[in-house]
């Protein structure tokens, strides 16, 4: 049970740090659907780099700062050039799926690294993640700097009159998305996983997309949805772990977006918007070109 | 500003297909090895013991010229670089043009079954003599294609269905008997008495090679007098890294398994074994040697797999004007001459590059009683020369588990299927044989 216990947090913390990136994008109007294909580069590379050096630290960065490239062009392409994000985004989960494959084949197999040591017998990503969660939370909800992103996710042109550089500032929380989401994929790769295979995530990157939905863009919601869906999904790999004889996995593994489907009809009434005031950014994947 | 970003944008797309495109898929080896060579393996190969090989050519009554030069194409189902299934096909590949002057080899990658006879008739049209699936579920549409090219060989992988014709032939080496020197050394290895397999699906193929190596572990124990006890746990596909971690862990933490195997294809059970300090046992390929995964206070030892005897075999009787056998069922006791002179059985344990004895890792070797060493070393010379079979020498008796074939129910817990001595014929092995031995125990 402890076994299990652990590594559902370790899963939870992975949907948490790709999760916030997306859900930092999204406050500031920029969406990308391509979580999974930068996922897949930072653990790429990020494995990579840290087989090669024989350092976590290095690897780590490798993948914050691969990812924090993709995020900019993502960036550059939905809002400087105006570009459609979904199609953006799915060419960089396309072009993830297929350069990574290319580039980390010949690093298939076991990291071969000691292991990072657990703290207090979790993950330290599992704090990690929380005192991103608060960062987060405290940014957006407390600081100048978050009304300005709130304010360029909700109406750009609005912003922009009252002297808020809307473009820079997507470009800016893009760019810190996409570094969440390759710290995500490295954490995957060199810490909850750490093998290379081929297309290894199989799906984490739309799940952590469907969490910020989930979350109504509130970071704590997001952190609650992210324990959820981390422990259902480690329940589904192997229920028998747990909770012998009852359900097949393959059950166990709807059961998370069974949850999502409840939850966003419930989030959906007005009792709910009312009482918790969380929307979706209005102006949410939709490109602004200054007047 | 705007004009610059566009050009950045352009060159980086660019900059990213061209880099896409640089894949090796697909290409040519070329060919090797020194003239005359192919006359020698030819000879050699037509000693081999070959009561294994079916359906020959007399059979189809079709004039069949010799060859003067040959283009070998794999279709390979995965990709090939750190995979051990198709790492051992491309390597095979590889071998084969080295060791004929006359013959190429050309591939494909990632070829799914809605690609595999597109690919084939691309390969054919550029001269391709055989077309090979590495795997039954893309290589058997491959048959559609038999009646328009007749004078091409195709061949798939068998993993339950043994459909053949004239053109599709059949192959697959005998593994188990490989896994059966595995489960020796397992079978002796284990401490805590437990043994994990992690396992794919119930399927004819695994359920065989899961057979083998469970023999091979019940004769150790024997031998030792030890209870040891077999657990199986399907994850349900052969690539599903997370769950293969998972189960590989519950293993280990609930049923206390101190030696691990897998019939799966990622390295998640063994990052497992290295993580708890368990031993593993190896499969396909010898991943220590062949591409470091792990090092052998790890991996107890392993298994290779030549497909490139099984191909050869096609080859030759193609360069001698002969139709080759419709089905080729190769163990040990079949052998090929590599260009640099060595000689390869079909399958044998290998580890960090030694094989037979050698193959036991030195840590391992440690702990091993001289008795089981003596019989993993005596076993594998008896099956070299074709003497004793595991699947030959022990009775089958069924598990009540396994797999429904059409047809072909599941034998009832404690049903002697199979009395020991009799040799099971060759189309029951690979098609029919669907049931767990008695004493395993599959996991829910």
């Amino acid at each position: 049970m402890l076994e299990f216990i652990t590594r559902s947090l370790d899963a939870s913390m992975i949907f948490t740090l790709a999760a916030l990136g997306e859900l930092i994008g999204q406050r500031s109007g920029i969406l990308n659907v391509g979580v999974e294909g930068v996922m897949l580069f930072g653990a790429t590379l990020g494995f990579i780099v840290a087989q090669t050096t024989g350092s976590y630290v290095l690897g780590f960065l490798t993948a914050v700062l691969i990812g924090g490239i993709i995020g900019l062009l993502h960036a550059a392409f939905s809002v400087v050039l105006g570009g459609d994000q979904v199609v953006s985004g799915m060419g960089i989960w396309i072009v993830g799926f297929g350069l990574t494959t290319y580039i980390g084949s010949p690093y298939t197999g076991p990291l071969g690294m000691e292991r990072i040591p657990a703290v207090l017998g979790v993950s330290p990503f599992f704090f990690v993640g929380v005192l991103l969660v608060l960062i987060t939370w405290f940014v957006l909800q407390k600081t100048s700097l978050g009304l300005a992103i709130r304010s360029v996710g909700e109406n750009p042109a609005v912003a922009e009159v009252s002297g808020i550089k809307v473009a820079r500032l997507r470009i800016l929380c893009e760019t810190v998305a996409g570094m969440l989401m390759g710290l995500a994929g490295a954490v995957y790769a060199l810490n909850y996983n750490p093998v290379w295979n081929y297309n290894f995530l199989m799906g984490w990157g739309f799940i952590a997309l469907a969490l910020v939905f989930f979350s109504m863009w509130n970071p704590w919601f997001l952190l609650g949805g992210a324990l959820l869906f981390g422990t259902m999904w480690q329940l589904s790999l192997n229920p028998e772990m747990v909770l012998p004889g009852v359900l097949s996995r393959y059950i166990w593994r709807t059961v998370p977006f069974i949850v999502t489907s409840i939850a966003l009809v419930l989030m959906s009434t007005p009792w709910f918007r009312t009482r918790w005031g969380a929307a979706r950014p209005q102006a949410l994947g939709l490109p602004y070109e200054k007047d | 500003m705007r004009k610059t970003i566009y050009l950045l944008l352009a060159l980086l797309f660019v900059a990213a297909m061209a880099l896409a495109a640089c894949k090796p898929a697909p290409a040519e080896m070329p060919a090797g090895g020194e003239a005359g060579e192919g006359e020698s393996a030819a000879a050699e190969g037509a000693e081999g013991g070959e009561g294994a090989e079916a359906g020959a050519a007399a059979e189809s009554g079709v004039e069949v010229m010799p060859a003067e030069g040959l283009t070998l194409a794999i279709e390979h189902f995965s990709i090939i670089e750190g995979t051990t299934w198709s790492g051992a096909h491309h390597r095979a590949g590889q071998r084969i043009a080295e060791k004929y002057d006359n013959v190429d080899y050309v591939y494909r990658e990632e070829v799914g079954p809605d690609l595999s006879v597109p690919f084939a008739e691309e390969l054919i049209a550029d001269g391709a003599d055989i077309v090979v699936g590495n795997a039954e579920f893309m290589g058997m549409p491959l048959l559609d294609l038999t009646d328009k090219y007749p004078d091409v060989n195709f061949v798939s992988i068998i993993a339950s269905d043994l459909t053949t014709k004239d053109n599709f032939l059949r192959v697959f080496p005998r593994q188990y008997q490989a896994l059966y020197l595995e489960g020796l050394i397992a079978g002796a290895l284990t401490e805590t008495g437990n043994i994990g397999i992690v396992s794919a699906f119930p399927s004819v193929q695994v359920i065989r090679r899961t057979a083998g190596f469970y023999l091979g572990v019940m004769d150790a124990a024997e031998l030792l007098g030890k209870d040891v006890n077999v657990y199986v746990k399907y994850a349900g596909d052969w690539y599903l890294p997370q769950e293969e971690r998972d189960i590989a862990t519950t293993l280990v933490e609930q049923y206390n398994v101190d030696v691990i195997t897998h019939q799966t294809d990622s390295g998640s059970p063994l990052d497992v074994a290295v993580e708890k300090g368990i031993w593993f046992v190896g499969k396909d390929m010898d991943i220590v040697g062949f591409y470091g995964w792990a090092d052998t206070n790890t991996v107890a030892v392993s298994f290779d797999t030549r497909w490139e005897v099984l191909y050869d075999k096609i080859i030759q009787a193609m360069l001698a004007g002969e139709k080759p056998p419709q089905v080729l069922y190769l163990g040990m006791e079949s052998t090929m001459t590599l260009a640099d002179g060595t000689v390869e059985s079909t399958v044998d344990i290998m580890n960090d590059n030694k094989v037979g004895v050698d193959a036991i890792s030195p840590a391992a070797l440690e702990k091993l009683p001289q008795e089981i060493v003596d019989l993993v070393k005596q076993r594998r010379d008896q099956m070299m020369k074709g003497e004793w079979d595991p699947f030959t020498a022990h009775a089958f008796v069924s598990n009540g588990t396994g797999l429904e074939l059409e047809g072909t129910p599941i034998p009832e817990a404690g049903t002697e299927v199979k009395p020991a001595g009799e040799e099971p014929t060759v189309e029951w092995l690979l098609s029919q044989f669907n049931f767990d031995l008695q004493g395993l125990t599959i996991l829910e």
